[in-house]
């Protein structure tokens, strides 16, 4: 008796003393960067956003979390009826809880759209409006007016700055619409996030993951493309196969040279797909810090004074930031595929990569420019 | 997990993003030293060090900030 006694008292008081030791406004705070399933207004309400499943063969879509529940097939993992053992969330970002079944099975796939995916079509949607008005108005007069000024300037940027210097000839002007649509897509993503009451697209993994998978593909079938496979697998060896070494040196050199160039080819677009994530979570987390910090003390002259100038210097270093992140991403990913990308002119030279880098006097001097 | 580990859990959290920016500060500082003393010595490269520099600070800023997710995904669970 004793034993199972301690055995159930065990649990339950390890259980206890950690829900109460995190206050529930961090919860709270750090579940606002997650994934919901209705667009939180805070003063205002909330706008629902439907549930959307392709579950053992049928598309169920419900409205709100209400019907839901009311489906008696699904519910959120903090209904009583789903586990009768959890009373709140045990980590910070699940406030509401994930969609599972009753029965307890997985959920076949889940196309719910939820508040991220949202503002990434918001996002998108901003974009194409934004870029069509200033497209629109290039019919109407040359000289540039509204948003076409700020438009333009951007583009000239891109082009001039950012793709010429770096990717060759033929493969710049192809490549152009790829960097332009990266780099104002991740402008507007970030700026999104710093709306009220919005998600931020690219504060999620997963599409800064696929932009980055975009990048490394371009990069590979570029590589592949123009250099053919046999050059593309001789890079790998980063010029060994050059130098006069005897078999031993080769052999021993390739063996490690081999492993940390492949590792290379994947550590290049994953860090920007790190880079892009942390950099627009780390400011609304830091914001996000600020306000629990005045709620954990339960002042108001903390928040006056510390919480707000605070804030609002990490906003308008936010705005910074988002640029800056933008620009990153296309000048890192049109180094990255002009080091692939090679034209007739330096086949010769082809393993001494690291001479060709950003060299605007190389245009010049050939001749060729935009 | 009992109390233990999670006070763990976040005083690695706590001691690992302030030693990540220890190594981001410090070399952004050299970089960004570097960056200026060129800059004053040969005035009209301003515009092409500067995007280096850029460049730079952001690969090494990329750096630190994979040290804070692993403090963030510590710090969450």
């Amino acid at each position: 008796m004793a034993a199972t006694d301690t055995a159930t008292a065990i649990p339950a008081q390890n259980a206890a003393p950690h829900e109460a030791a995190k206050p529930n406004f961090f919860n709270e705070g750090f579940a606002q960067l997650g994934n919901h399933h209705a667009i939180d207004l805070m003063p205002f309400g909330e706008v629902p956003l439907p549930y959307i499943f392709f579950d053992h063969g049928t598309l169920q879509v419900y409205g709100s979390e209400e019907s839901l529940k009311e489906s008696g097939v699904y519910t959120t993992n903090l209904d009583p009826r789903f586990d009768p053992g959890k009373t709140a969330a045990t980590s910070p970002l699940s406030e509401k809880g994930n969609v599972v079944r009753v029965d307890h099975k997985p959920i076949g796939l889940d196309l719910s759209i939820t508040s991220n995916l949202f503002f990434l079509g918001f996002a998108a949607v901003m974009l194409v409006i934004v870029l069509r008005i200033a497209a629109g108005s290039v019919k109407k007069s040359l000289v540039p007016k509204g948003i076409r000024n700020l438009v333009e300037v951007l583009i000239l940027f891109v082009r001039d700055d950012v793709v010429a210097p770096n990717v060759a000839e033929p493969y710049g002007t192809k490549l152009l619409p790829f960097f332009l649509t990266v780099f104002f897509f991740i402008l507007f993503a970030n700026l999104t996030g710093l709306l009220p009451w919005a998600h931020t697209p690219t504060s999620s993994i997963e599409v800064t993951a696929a932009l980055a998978i975009c990048t490394f593909a371009i990069t590979q079938v570029i590589g592949i493309g123009t250099m053919g496979i046999k050059t593309f697998l001789l890079h790998l060896t980063a010029g060994l196969h050059e130098m006069e070494l005897s078999v031993f040196m080769k052999a021993f050199l390739l063996l490690i040279m081999v492993p940390i160039e492949l590792m290379g080819i994947f550590t290049k677009p994953f860090a920007l797909c790190i880079r892009l994530f942390a950099n627009m979570q780390a400011g609304h987390i830091i914001i996000i810090s600020l306000i629990c910090l005045a709620l954990l003390f339960h002042s108001i002259i903390v928040g006056a004074f510390v919480t707000v100038p605070f804030a609002i210097f990490v906003y308008l270093l936010e705005i910074f930031v988002a640029t800056l992140q933008a620009y990153i991403f296309t000048i890192l990913s049109a180094l990255f595929i002009g080091m692939m990308a090679h034209t007739s002119h330096d086949e010769d030279v082809h393993d001494h990569d690291l001479q060709h880098a950003p060299d605007g006097d190389h245009l010049a001097a050939t001749g060729h420019g935009w | 997990m009992n109390p233990a580990e999670v006070g763990l859990a976040f005083l690695g959290a706590g001691i690992g993003a302030g030693v990540a920016v220890l190594g981001a500060g410090q070399g952004i500082g050299k970089l960004v030293a570097s960056a200026i003393e060129s800059q004053a010595r040969q005035p009209e490269m301003a515009g092409g060090l500067r995007t280096t520099m850029i460049i730079g600070a952001a690969l090494i800023e990329g750096i630190a900030l994979f040290a804070l997710v692993i403090c963030i995904i510590l710090a969450t669970k």
